[in-house]
Order: C-alpha cells, then structure tokens, then sequence
C-alpha cells in the first residue's frame, strides 16, 4: 500500500537521497512530501490529515528537529504515525530523549537504504 | 596524551570519516596523499569550499574545512539529483559540499568522543576560497585522492582555551 512520507531536512541532497533510499528499501510508490526546515515540515503536517512516515533530521534552521517534535508533542500530534530521525549527530543521550519523543528509530547519516529499510521492517 | 599524539588521533579520525562518507555516497575509494605531492603552484580555483564549527563534550572544540573539486560535486549532485553533469550549478556544488562536511563531522565527533560522549555541530557554511591559506591546509589537513588524481581535503582546527 502506498505511503505518505515527509522528509524534513535543510539540504536538497539529502532529500533527494533519502528519497532514493526509501524507494530501494521497499516504499517506492510512496508519495513524498519535502521541507526544507522545521517551520515548513510542521506547516505541512498541520495540512495533512495523515503522515505514514516523517523522516526529520535534526540540524536544521528556523526550528530543528528536536523543536519540531516538541511542538507537535505539545499539540497532541496524531498525524504523523512514525518518525525516523536521520542525523550526523546520533549518540545515545540525543537517541534516549528523541524516543521518549516517540521516535521509532535514529539513523546516523550517512544512510543505506539497508539500514531504513531495517528500521522500517515493521511498517510495510 | 601530547599534541602530535592528539593530532595523529585528530588526522586519522577524520580519513576515516570522509572515507565512510565518500563511499556511502559516491561510491568512491581514496589514496592517502602526502602533502609533499602537491605541487607548490597549487589552486583552490576549481574547488568549492565549506566549513562547520563542532564541540564535542567540552574536551574537542573547533571549525572543520572541507574542500572538494567541482568536478567530483558536480558529478556527485547529478548522480543524486538525476541531473547531468554540467546542469549543476555553482550552489548546487556548495550544497552538495555542505552536506557532505555535515556526514564528516558526524562521523569525526564519533570517533573522538567515547561511546557515550555528546558532541554537537553548528550548521555548516560557505568559505571564501580568497580567504584560505591554501599551503597551510595542504600541510596541516588530511588529503585524500580521488581517481582522477584530485584531491579531498580537510583540516581541523582545535580551539584552544
């Protein structure tokens, strides 16, 4: 079944490689969203009715990820179904407080598509 | 520990970290290069340059230079975008090199901080090419090359309090 995926992430190029990575790790088909900071992501998820997946770094300008996830939090977020964070900045305090925020999984950048597509076994 | 040492550590840590990022994202293996190979007349000309400041548990604080030929951005960007070569522009190449000190500097922290360490990295900028010191960066950085026989290169440096 087809998924909607928003990925949150201030360069071009990553989007367009985590992209790549989500279509060869099994969700091509999927319709993707993009934001270019958390500012943008938030606007767009406040827009949709349903997010299967965000895919949120966290360095970001105007609001960084952990921001972004804090704000949707705080207005009782149930829109986004699953977050995965893809970051240069993973180390286990960050990856303890990102999941009491309810993230799923933290990726160290630079991805595979080999470790989204673990991450995301249990969603197909 | 001393400083050449600290500096050994510092240098590896970071071959190690472009070299993980350079074959995740192009797919590429580098050869260590001796500064004493690159000739004198050397140009940054035809390179883009970028930078990112880091801190890493109070012990590592300091601003990483990254530079890369346009060339290899240029066919990295198009690669990743589904572009060609010659359709990527000046700051698709600066993007690009942007994103790719951001993966380095992730992987540098990593290796210098213990297995619990925090570190944190500012988001990263352009350089002005103009404004670098380029024999210094070519003695004091870590130099890698490509097939082509360009280079990668990167330079950490330390604040000192």
């Amino acid at each position: 079944m087809s998924k909607k995926i928003l990925i949150a992430d201030d360069s071009a190029l990553a989007r367009a490689f985590l992209k790549q990575c989500c279509n060869v790790a099994g969700l091509a088909g999927s319709s993707f969203l993009e934001a270019k900071d958390g500012e943008e992501a938030l606007g767009l998820i406040e827009k949709s009715n349903d997010i299967d997946l965000l895919i949120l770094d966290i360095n970001m300008p105007k609001k960084d990820g952990i921001t972004l996830l804090l704000d949707t939090k705080n207005k009782g977020n149930t829109i986004v179904r699953r977050t995965v964070v893809v970051t240069s900045t993973k180390n286990p305090a960050k990856e303890e407080m990102l999941k009491q925020l309810g993230v799923v999984a933290v990726l160290e950048k630079p991805l595979s598509p080999a470790r989204l597509a673990a991450a995301l076994a249990t969603m197909k | 520990m001393n400083r050449s040492s600290n500096n050994a550590n510092q240098k590896r840590a970071l071959t190690e970290a472009i070299c993980t990022t350079m074959e995740s994202m192009a797919f590429v293996e580098l050869s260590p290069c001796d500064a004493g190979a690159v000739p004198t007349d050397f140009s940054l000309a035809e390179y883009e340059g970028v930078t990112i400041r880091l801190s890493a548990s109070n012990l590592l604080v300091g601003t990483l230079q990254f530079l890369a030929p346009n060339s290899f951005l240029n066919d990295l960007a198009a690669t990743i975008l589904h572009a060609d070569p010659s359709e990527v522009s000046s700051e698709g190449r600066v993007e690009t090199c942007l994103e790719l000190i951001n993966m380095i500097a992730g992987g540098f922290c990593r290796s210098m901080v213990s297995s619990d360490g925090l570190f944190e990295l500012g988001l990263p900028s352009p350089i002005n090419r103009n404004a670098v010191e380029t024999r210094k960066l070519i003695d004091e950085g870590v130099l890698l090359a490509l097939d082509d026989g360009k280079l990668l290169i990167a330079c950490f440096s330390q604040q000192t309090h």
